[in-house]
């Protein structure tokens, strides 16, 4: 290595430890005290550079840090908070607006005798045996007879489906009878019901049903057995 | 706390001083090497698990903080502050001929031009060698080597001038 190459490599780099480099400077006074002077020139070079550092930068570097994890964090619980809410919306407008089966027929009969009270208090239609039957014609039945008096009988909407309402006189009682056509559409009603007040009964010919509700369960069974022997069913 | 956590806290105690150096030295201001340096330390925290190898920490550090010093020019050039209006280091413990050597070299070190300065911070402030230099700034060897004898040449000259100067003035 000649003198050039050796102060070029050691300008460059004065802490080099190649072997050549090392080999270069054995024995040779002139070039280890170049040497040492391109260390000491490196050394004066390496203390300029150091600058002083700001005293609590390290504190604040950690500061920040945990901020913006704070920051971090809370934003992704906005986030799956913002998840759960829409999750919750859809679940909630899917169960309100899915086309279900209605409630329970029983139910809905008893509402909806709660709903119009005068009927099975003091209406009186005084309605006969045949204007009945023309109303039930559209339901495919006819009553052959009735065992008092019928004091009301009119189509009604029974959960969009237009069904018979009739409050006849049985045992001397009011009691109601619904004729609803299509009651696969409503949930299964059971044979017999009752609440506190009302005491009814369901049963099914084919697709038509019929609801008999009554404050008495023996005047309902009653109304029943009398229907049963006196209704006839055409298919509608 | 985490092991994320404890490994961040390691890597801003062990790198935070050299980081601010080497930052300091490329813009010459120390509330922009601060925030040079909060914005590098917190992409290191988000990318903390990118880091496989211990002994290569530093130089990713200086990696991103000079993406992240780039990223500063894309957005605005700041003003550069005149060194002398800065606070530098505490000179009290040298001796007045040492801290006038030191405050020559530091202006030295600002006038040498980026591409002969860089090479220099990298090798002092870094510990990179020539190869990882070459690799950083995807130049070769043998430019990079020109760069730190002339950046270094420049320094001793300038040294070197100094004392001349002073010996005149003294004689």
């Amino acid at each position: 290595m000649d003198d050039l190459e050796f102060r070029r490599r050691l300008i460059a780099e004065p802490y080099d430890n190649d072997d050549d480099v090392k080999a270069a400077t054995q024995g040779d006074n002139k070039r280890q005290q170049f040497a040492q002077e391109m260390q000491a020139l490196d050394d004066k070079i390496a203390s300029a550079l150091n600058v002083d550092v700001p005293e609590d930068l390290a504190n604040q570097l950690l500061l920040r840090q945990r901020f913006s994890e704070h920051q971090q964090r809370s934003e992704k619980r906005k986030w799956v908070f913002a998840m759960a809410a829409s999750v919750t919306l859809v679940v909630t407008a899917t169960f309100a607006l899915w086309p279900k089966p209605h409630a329970n027929l029983a139910d809905y009969a008893l509402a909806h005798v709660y709903h119009e009270p005068d009927t099975m208090l003091h209406l009186d239609e005084n309605a006969n045996l045949q204007q009945v039957n023309a109303k039930l014609a559209g339901y495919g039945a006819h009553i052959s007879q009735a065992s008092g008096r019928i004091f009301y009988a009119n189509h009604c909407d029974f959960k969009g489906k237009r069904s018979l309402h009739m409050v006849m006189e049985q045992n001397g009682q009011r009691v109601t009878v619904f004729v609803v056509p299509h009651v696969d559409s409503f949930d299964d009603t059971p044979a017999e019901f009752a609440d506190g007040h009302y005491h009814g009964q369901f049963y099914r010919h084919g697709q038509q049903g019929v609801v008999i509700i009554g404050n008495d369960s023996e005047v309902v069974e009653s109304t029943s057995k009398t229907l049963a022997d006196s209704i006839e069913w055409q298919s509608i | 706390m985490s092991s994320k956590q404890q490994r961040y806290e390691a890597l801003v105690q062990a790198f935070h001083k050299d980081i601010y150096r080497y930052a300091y030295w490329l813009c010459h201001d120390s509330s922009i090497s601060q925030d040079l340096v909060q914005e590098t330390f917190l992409r290191a925290w988000k990318s903390l698990d990118s880091l496989k190898d211990v002994n290569a920490a530093k130089s990713w550090l200086i990696t991103i903080l000079r993406r992240e010093n780039a990223r500063r020019f894309e957005r605005k050039q700041f003003d550069l502050v005149d060194m002398d209006d800065v606070p530098l280091a505490d000179d009290t413990s040298m001796d007045a001929e040492a801290a006038m050597e030191q405050q020559l070299i530091r202006r030295q070190i600002q006038m040498l031009a980026p591409e002969y300065r860089e090479p220099l911070l990298m090798q002092v402030i870094g510990g990179y060698s020539g190869d990882e230099i070459a690799a950083a700034l995807g130049l070769n060897k043998n430019t990079v080597m020109t760069r730190l004898f002339r950046a270094r040449n420049q320094l001793k000259e300038a040294l070197e001038n100094s004392s001349e100067l002073r010996r005149q003035g003294n004689g």
